[in-house]
């Protein structure tokens, strides 16, 4: 899929720095976020813990590991979510260096036999400016 | 290409799937306004299909602005909706598959959106015979057509068998098959092969999927192939999904489709320089379709792994429109009794 990742931005507060960054389903239709089941973010090398992403989409923030929960919150085709990430305080940059994975489940393709879903997965790395 | 290029007026209508500007959709760079004016640009009468999913901003709600937009454009821009395409989506729930009334409960909110945009048919990827007598009454009171599309599962497949014994016992004027030329490919497409270099798979790993998939090796085979050659599982995911999306089965299946046959995507992977698509036999199947006398929609349905700035989907529709009016002439002069 192309174009996963788009533009980013760095917040303060309360001696918390947080990395924002635009993100796209890796799917070319709408889906309810239920189906992403897998999303994980690495910055600067660093892998994440998913508690430290949330999700951002019209106007709701869910953490990474409740998206599953959510079949009534879709994920528009082509609509930017913004993920936001804690970082560790003092890695104030201009830009970092972002991977992406995402899994997610297309909900119309039939499960296996043994009743799990295949995951579509996608995976790319970008240089965010802030 | 402007509007002097109509679909052809005998024969079958030509139109498209919003599938086939997939790419302009995703990046944002054509609203569903812009979607429908380019639709129109292929030509008066072009038939349109639209997926609700993809297309409709507020999906799975059909907002009363998103419903004026597609009425006002379909009129503005001369387009004959054709068909609305859903899904038989049982797996929207985490850790859960959706029963059969929940899965007819979605299709009867599928089917009340398309009424609403005023399209005639309903296309569903998959479905049982069980699923289509719960919605049946529903798709005959709106009067529309519920088609099932032949792609992954061709013909002769036991699960389209049923179906076809369903469509014959019942003797519905609202059921029948929608046929995905994706069904029946003779190669790998080009632009599939360069997406994959593109993207850094060893050339030794390209050439062994599309040299086993042109050959009928099957994936197992292929898998071990790709793996012999040192592939990761990226590059195995990528063989594997090359067998899942590109099917072989041959033309002369459409006979047995034709008695059911509602509606065609055309599907295309891009037209050469020389007018052609290499991936499909594509000259077999007008003359085919000539030949039964379809008279329904062909609908072109382009799918690119073209790189992000080479967004060239409208440029293709209408090479692909043009390829089968040429085709379509040609089958007729060789058939001179068709007229």
């Amino acid at each position: 899929m192309i174009f996963l990742l788009s533009h980013g931005r760095l917040s303060a507060a309360k001696g918390t720095v947080t990395l924002s960054v635009g993100c796209r389903l890796n799917w070319y239709r709408a889906l309810p976020v239920s189906c992403v089941e897998h999303l994980a973010l690495t910055v600067d090398g660093t892998r994440l813990i998913p508690d430290a992403i949330a999700v951002e989409l019209g106007g709701r923030r869910i953490p990474a590991p409740a998206l599953v929960e959510h079949d009534d919150c879709w994920w528009a085709t082509g609509q930017v979510a913004s993920l936001h990430c804690a970082l560790e305080p003092g890695s104030v940059k201009d830009r970092y260096q972002v991977r992406l994975e995402v899994g997610t489940r297309i909900p119309y393709m039939a499960p296996m036999p043994d009743g799990s879903w295949r995951l579509v997965r996608d995976e790319c790395t970008a240089w965010v400016s802030v | 290409m402007g509007f002097g290029m109509s679909a052809v007026t005998s024969g079958p209508r030509l139109g498209l799937t919003m599938m086939s500007f997939a790419r302009e959709i995703y990046l944002s760079v054509w609203d569903l306004e812009e979607s429908l004016r380019r639709a129109g640009h292929l030509g008066p009468g072009t038939a349109l299909e639209l997926t609700g999913a993809q297309s409709l901003p507020g999906y799975p709600a059909l907002l009363p602005e998103v419903e004026r937009t597609v009425r006002r454009g379909i009129d503005a821009y001369g387009l004959v909706p054709a068909c609305y395409d859903a899904y038989t989506e049982r797996g929207r729930r985490y850790g859960r598959t959706a029963n059969l009334a929940e899965t007819a409960e979605l299709i009867q909110s599928e089917l009340a959106i398309a009424h609403r945009l005023g399209f005639p048919m309903l296309r569903l990827n998959d479905a049982a015979p069980d699923l289509l007598a719960a919605i049946l009454p529903t798709a005959e009171r709106l009067g529309i057509r519920v088609v099932i599309e032949l792609h992954a599962k061709p013909i002769r497949h036991p699960d389209s068998a049923r179906l076809a014994e369903y469509f014959d016992a019942v003797q519905s004027p609202c059921l029948g098959f929608l046929q995905d030329l994706g069904a029946m490919m003779q190669a790998v497409p080009r632009s599939y092969l360069q997406w994959g270099r593109r993207s850094g798979r060893p050339a030794a790993i390209v050439e062994a999927v599309e040299q086993g998939w042109n050959a009928a090796v099957p994936l197992p085979d292929t898998l071990q192939d790709v793996s012999r050659l040192g592939g990761s599982g990226a590059d195995r995911d990528w063989a594997y999904a090359a067998y899942v999306m590109f099917h072989r089965n041959p033309v002369a299946d459409l006979e047995f489709v034709m008695p059911f046959l509602a509606h065609l995507h055309g599907k295309f992977f891009g037209i050469d320089a020389a007018g052609a698509e290499p991936a499909i036999d594509y000259p077999a199947v007008v003359a085919a379709l000539r030949r039964e006398g379809y008279g329904g929609v062909i609908s072109s349905e382009y799918i690119s792994w073209a790189p992000a700035g080479a967004l060239d989907s409208f440029d293709q529709v209408a090479a692909h429109h043009r390829m089968l009016r040429t085709m379509w002439e040609a089958a007729g002069a060789e058939e001179p009794w068709t007229g």
